[in-house]
């Protein structure tokens, strides 16, 4: 025994060490924490409540960021803020005149600019207050008040006294932040009492019970339309004000917090019943809306999956109704399914398929190009020459473009306005692919050949299928131009920044419609227009814009506004159009009735009928 | 007379055999670490044979032909925009091995000079140089490198007016290199501090030897197994990282591949509806072979160079 | 061991603001503004509204209020997620990761040192021949494949496991599966490696001839040896492994921390980047401090060693 023990190595001699030292076996110890770790995961990982399968369910790719409807501004949630929020008019999916919202009627004046709103009298909040006129008063002032204005305070311009009131506050709010600390809160006290002062006297907005009076100051033929955006929604004034934080120097902040589940108080066909952060939203039929007895989807499950794939998956399962847009890499294979018989790369032989839906959106995808005569870091820009970009446009071909890469059934574009979207307005034609034309423009901008043209750097940022759209229309101008081009991907935030102070030549873009008028679009490139990425400054254009804003007849109107796009798109060119874009729907026609495919992608789940 | 031994005339002694032949030896028994380099130095020498042709080609794009299956035309299939998968992966071997071996480099380069620096120093200082190396270890990597990727491109894009593609890949095994040299540094670290312990290191010092001409004469010719060993590991995790950049969409930028990119695409190209195997499979398959042939080698070399390491 | 106990727990505060100001300051440096969503150009006078509504017009009183704030518990409120506070997005999403991971990382523990120590044992055999092959496709194949080659193989080919949802435990299994593979590859090979050292030692030998069981001599004397460098291996792998796989969580649609980590530093959400990457950090730090303690009382010669 003596000598076994002697012969003990260091390391047993370790392990005795450690044998005495702590009295927990290691495997034991494991043991002990693989149980915590299960315990942990049973408890804390999964603990959600099972709820009853919500009549319809659908699944959004993009997260829904907020509800809030002075700061709504991507479609995602722009869908669900008009199930829950009802402004006076409402979107109407069939086109032409918005259907009615909260207003059972109103009417205008000879000169169209005072407008006058009859709220129902049905109308009720989802704790039964009414709806009145200053509910829209509360929330209109809200969206344009320095603090809660955000991306659509501009819509709001044309009513007489806005923008003076906005432009004194800012003042205001400079000369108090400038003031000493300790003096700031009595002053700030003194600015508000004013500005609700002000509010009331400069600001043509009044509201009388159920009355809501309005004067603008030029006549909007869209106003109507606008009116159904959800800007202008109303909100429940008393619930709230009770968030209402302000800063020393007068801004007005509200906490986030107001907009939850059982907290915030809606007027549309839905009320917001749960929300889990990036998991899924719950909408459930609002009580006291005065289309109930109507509504046959009475909850709404909309849930988050970022992940293309995964979303189809999870609707072929079953498991979700309806996808508002498939945005998967085999997209066009399923249009091609829904054309004809076929079997899938896993053998689910089936005829072909009717649930794929494909519509024109109201939206275009084209290239900025940079009109500004110096790049950022002094070299001159070639693309500031017309005839270069005039070549530019003719050597693509947006046919091919569409029909070899994109292959959704997308619409070749020429122009920047998608066309037949709006009734009413003129056709408007842009420049076609012609190389042969292209090389002549070319001559025109003093290049004798195309080596004399410095390189050309094509920008865009990592997401969907930019880069391949930008490669494909590099080769392009490689191959029918002899124009040397470069392709250069960045990140998105990068990409922004960049693109806002004009550092770049060529940069991917895209444009949706707000509301259902030309101006939409067109007023991107005016000069100083925040959106205008180009730097476009052409006065001949403004003024065209002008005219026809000017004009009487809404006919002639739509006439001198396509004359303009017709300028920018034949002889100007500050974009290079590739296509409008196609959003694909998948749902079951015999499941869920009642959806209107419309270029805005907005639907209202009340007019949905779900069957199983 | 008594039987004496006849001593063996020295011109008939087996040559000795140096301890550098000896590992050699070791290194060629394990057959998988053998096996391994041949594999791997048959695909480098693949990848650079072809690099004249593959340089001009990987972005001839052709509409027409876009996502063929291998065939007698492209071997491995095309892509959705008609670019021979084939001669891409070639490339993008190029480039993936460029950037894990750099950046293995890097991280060798800066892990040697802190995990030295701080054993010899010791004390206060070794000490507050490996809270640097925890602190560093306790930042999130994904931020480090994106945060790295984003300020070193601005960097080198305007004020040293590199192309932008040779921007992204000096950036990129910058980023990598910078968040994988802290485990070397703490390993370095280890060894060196064990090492001067030992009584040679000590017998130098009395002599009064100069810190650095102890460290380059002494100390660095006896770090040369882990550090191999280590960097053979370094490599493959950094092609892995790579590989998970393009995923995100901030490693190597199309049209320039890569295999990272390349199976970042090919990833796309599998799913519940069509199934564009070849496009995940070839160069999914070649990254996963390198990998694998550099794990075994940097096996096989910490088998042959760690002698306590017995045969089994 | 008390003393070096007392001074770790000390400098824990002090690692963290040290890795708050060093994530700050590339946080600043960066380029790009948090508050413009791609596309509508953001008027500037509402920007500065929102500037001073989140204390970032200035850098050094955002530097110092942020810290107040965090010390108080309260982690600010998310510019891209501008409905709600980030304590609502860690505190809904941090439990998911770590759920995921914690199962990864079982999952990795378990079948790592099963299938190393059978490696060990049975050499040159087929289980031996597994255990390298799931060692090899965890080194070698990237996480991303890994994830989707798992979800068509469960959700479509054989369409075995629900994709998409996270309501029952099942939920869990295919994230975890596809999350373990790596560290279960490493820590096989750790243990085949240390089990293979540690076999051939002395007491080993003195203990199988002693003549115990085999079982007994693995399980009792072997692998407690052999599991120390697993350990150290342990540490930094579980905390990145629960703060969320970036793929993972997003191939299969679980809400975790990671996607929303990744994004805002994509978005330059600085907000959630600090609030994130202060928890993130704590976790390591912590998770780093008990496994030197567990190494100590393990391992005694590393408590003579002086740091």
């Amino acid at each position: 025994m003596l000598s076994t023990r002697m012969k003990i190595s260091a390391t047993g001699r370790r392990h005795k060490a450690w044998r005495r030292r702590a009295s927990i076996h290691p495997m034991v110890g494991l043991a002990l924490t693989a149980t915590l770790i299960i315990a942990a995961i049973w408890l804390v990982g999964l603990a959600a409540p099972r709820a009853e399968r919500a009549d319809l369910r659908l699944i959004e790719n993009v997260s829904i960021a907020t509800l809030d409807p002075a700061a709504v501004s991507q479609l995602q949630d722009i869908r669900v803020a008009i199930q829950v929020f009802e402004g006076l008019t409402a979107f109407n999916p069939k086109g032409g005149q918005p259907r009615h919202g909260c207003a059972a009627e109103w009417s205008t004046d000879d000169t169209d600019t005072k407008w006058t709103f009859q709220i129902r009298p049905d109308a009720k909040w989802s704790n039964g207050d009414p709806v009145t006129a200053r509910d829209f008063v509360f929330a209109w002032r809200r969206a344009i008040e320095p603090g809660t204005a955000k991306d659509y305070a501009f819509f709001f311009e044309p009513i007489v006294g806005m923008k003076p009131y906005v432009a004194w506050r800012h003042e205001e709010i400079a000369r108090i932040a400038s003031l000493p600390p300790e003096s700031r809160a009595a002053a700030r006290d003194a600015h508000l009492a004013e500005a609700d002062r002000r509010f009331a006297e400069m600001v043509a907005l009044k509201a009388d019970g159920r009355t809501l009076s309005v004067q603008l100051t030029r006549p909007i033929a869209y106003w109507l339309d606008l009116l159904s955006t959800p800007v202008f929604m109303p909100l429940h004034e008393a619930s709230v004000v009770p968030f209402r934080v302000l800063d020393d120097a007068g801004h007005i902040f509200y906490d986030p917090r107001w907009l939850r589940p059982g907290v915030t108080i809606f007027n549309g066909p839905y009320y917001l019943a749960d929300w889990q952060f990036k998991r899924s939203l719950t909408l459930r039929a609002n009580p006291q809306h005065w289309a109930r007895a109507d509504l046959k989807v009475r909850s709404v499950e909309i849930l988050d999956v970022v992940d293309a794939n995964t979303a189809w998956l999870m609707y072929d399962d079953g498991r979700v109704d309806l996808l508002p847009s498939v945005k998967a890499v085999y997209t066009p294979e399923l249009i091609a399914q829904s054309d004809s018989p076929y079997e899938n790369a896993l053998n689910h032989a089936r005829a072909g398929r009717d649930d794929i839906h494909a519509i024109g959106a109201f939206g275009t995808y084209f290239y900025n190009l940079n009109c500004q005569p110096r790049l950022p870091g002094g070299l001159p820009n070639p693309l500031a020459r017309p005839a270069l970009r005039r070549a530019i446009a003719l050597a693509v071909d947006c046919d091919a473009l569409c029909r070899g890469v994109l292959r959704q059934n997308e619409v070749p574009a020429d122009t920047l306005i998608p066309p037949g979207t709006i009734s009413g307005y003129p056709r408007v034609t842009g420049l076609p692919f012609d190389p042969i034309r292209a090389r002549e423009e070319l001559t025109r901008a003093g290049y004798r050949s195309p080596a004399d043209v410095p390189e050309i750097v094509i920008s865009y940022n990592h997401e969907a299928n930019h880069g391949v759209i930008a490669q494909t229309v590099e080769s392009m101008l490689r191959k029918n131009l002899g124009l040397r081009v470069r392709t250069e991907g960045k990140e998105s935030q990068t990409f922004s920044a960049a693109k806002q102070v004009q550092n770049y030549q060529i940069a991917r873009a895209s444009w949706y419609g707000d509301y259902g008028d030309p101006t939409t679009f067109l007023d991107v490139f005016t000069s100083g227009n925040g959106n205008n990425d180009s730097a476009y400054a052409d006065p001949v254009y403004d003024k065209m814009l002008q005219r026809a804003e000017a004009a009487d007849d809404p006919a002639e109107r739509l006439r001198l506004l396509a004359e303009a796009e017709t300028r920018l798109m034949q002889q100007t060119l500050p974009l290079l159009p590739l296509y409008h874009d196609v959003n694909v729907y998948a749902f079951r026609p015999d499941r869920v009735r009642g959806i209107v495919l419309n270029p805005r992608l907005l639907i209202h789940y009340r007019d949905l009928e779900v069957r199983r | 007379m008594s039987t004496v031994p006849m001593p063996i005339a020295a011109e008939e002694l087996p040559p000795p055999v140096t301890p550098s032949q000896r590992q050699w030896r070791r290194f060629r028994r394990n057959k998988a670490a053998f096996a391994g380099l041949w594999v791997l130095l048959a695909m480098v020498v693949a990848c650079l044979a072809t690099i004249p042709f593959t340089r001009s080609h990987y972005a001839t794009t052709d509409l027409v032909h876009g996502r063929r299956a291998p065939d007698s035309n492209a071997i491995f299939g095309t892509d959705v925009l008609g670019r021979s998968v084939a001669v891409r992966c070639m490339l993008g071997g190029v480039i993936s091995l460029t950037v894990g071996f750099s950046a293995a480099v890097v991280a060798m380069c800066l892990g040697i000079a802190w995990g030295t620096a701080a054993a010899m120093a010791g004390g206060r200082i070794d000490a507050l140089m490996m809270r640097i190396v925890d602190i560093l270890f306790g930042l999130p990597y994904i931020l480090l490198v994106i945060l790295l990727k984003v300020g070193l491109d601005g960097l080198l894009h305007d004020r040293l007016g590199l192309g932008a593609q040779t921007a992204n890949i000096v950036v990129l095994l910058a980023a990598i290199g910078g968040v994988s040299w802290l485990t070397m540094a703490r390993v370095i670290r280890g060894q060196v501090l064990s090492l001067q312990t030992r009584p040679f290191i000590e017998a130098a010092r009395a002599l009064g030897l100069p810190p650095w001409r102890i460290f380059l004469r002494h100390i660095l010719p006896n770090l040369t197994g882990p550090l191999i060993v280590y960097a053979s590991l370094t490599v493959p995790q950094a092609i892995l990282q790579e590989s998970f950049l393009s995923f995100l969409g901030i490693g190597i930028q199309p049209p320039m591949p890569s295999w990272g990119n390349l199976a970042a695409e090919g990833v796309t190209a599998i799913n519940a509806v069509q199934s564009f195997w070849w496009q995940l499979v070839f160069p999914c398959g070649l990254l996963s072979l390198t990998l694998l042939c550099l794990n075994f080698i940097g096996d096989g070399l910490r088998d042959a160079l760690d002698p306590s390491a017995a045969d089994v | 061991m008390r003393r070096m106990l007392l001074s770790r727990v000390l400098q824990f505060p002090l690692i963290l603001w040290a890795i708050y100001t060093i994530t700050f300051i590339m946080v600043i440096a960066v380029p790009g503004n948090p508050f413009q969503a791609a596309g509508r150009k953001l008027n500037p006078a509402t920007e500065a509204a929102l500037r001073r509504r989140y204390g970032m017009d200035d850098n050094w009183r955002f530097y110092a209020s942020y810290l107040n704030r965090f010390v108080r518990g309260d982690l600010g409120q998310s510019i891209q997620y501008e409905s709600w506070t980030c304590n609502e997005i860690i505190g809904e999403s941090l439990p998911v990761s770590m759920a995921v991971g914690g199962a990864a990382m079982l999952i990795a523990l378990v079948g790592g040192l099963l299938l190393g120590t059978a490696g060990a044992v049975y050499r040159h055999s087929l289980i031996d021949y597994l255990s390298l092959a799931i060692a090899v496709i965890g080194i070698s194949v990237p996480t991303f494949v890994i994830g989707a080659i798992l979800l068509v193989l469960f959700s479509v080919t054989w369409r075995l496991l629900p994709v998409g949802t996270w309501e029952s435990p099942i939920d869990l299994l295919r994230p975890a599966l596809a999350l373990s593979l790596v560290p279960m590859a490493y820590i096989t090979r750790l243990t085949r490696l240390g089990m293979i050292e540690i076999m051939s030692s002395d007491f080993i030998r003195t203990a199988r001839a002693k003549g115990l069981s085999p079982a007994r001599v693995i399980f009792r004397h072997a692998l407690p040896n052999a599991v120390l460098p697993v350990l150290s291996y342990l540490g930094p792998a579980t905390a990145s492994a629960m703060t969320g796989s970036f793929v993972v969580e997003r191939v299969f649609n679980v809400p975790g921390l990671g996607v929303h980590f990744v994004n805002s530093v994509l978005n330059r959400d600085q907000m959630l980047i600090l609030a994130t990457v202060l928890v993130y950090s704590s976790l390591i730090v912590a998770m780093n401090l008990l496994v030197d303690l567990a190494y100590r009382l393990l391992d005694p010669r590393m408590a003579e060693a002086a740091t």
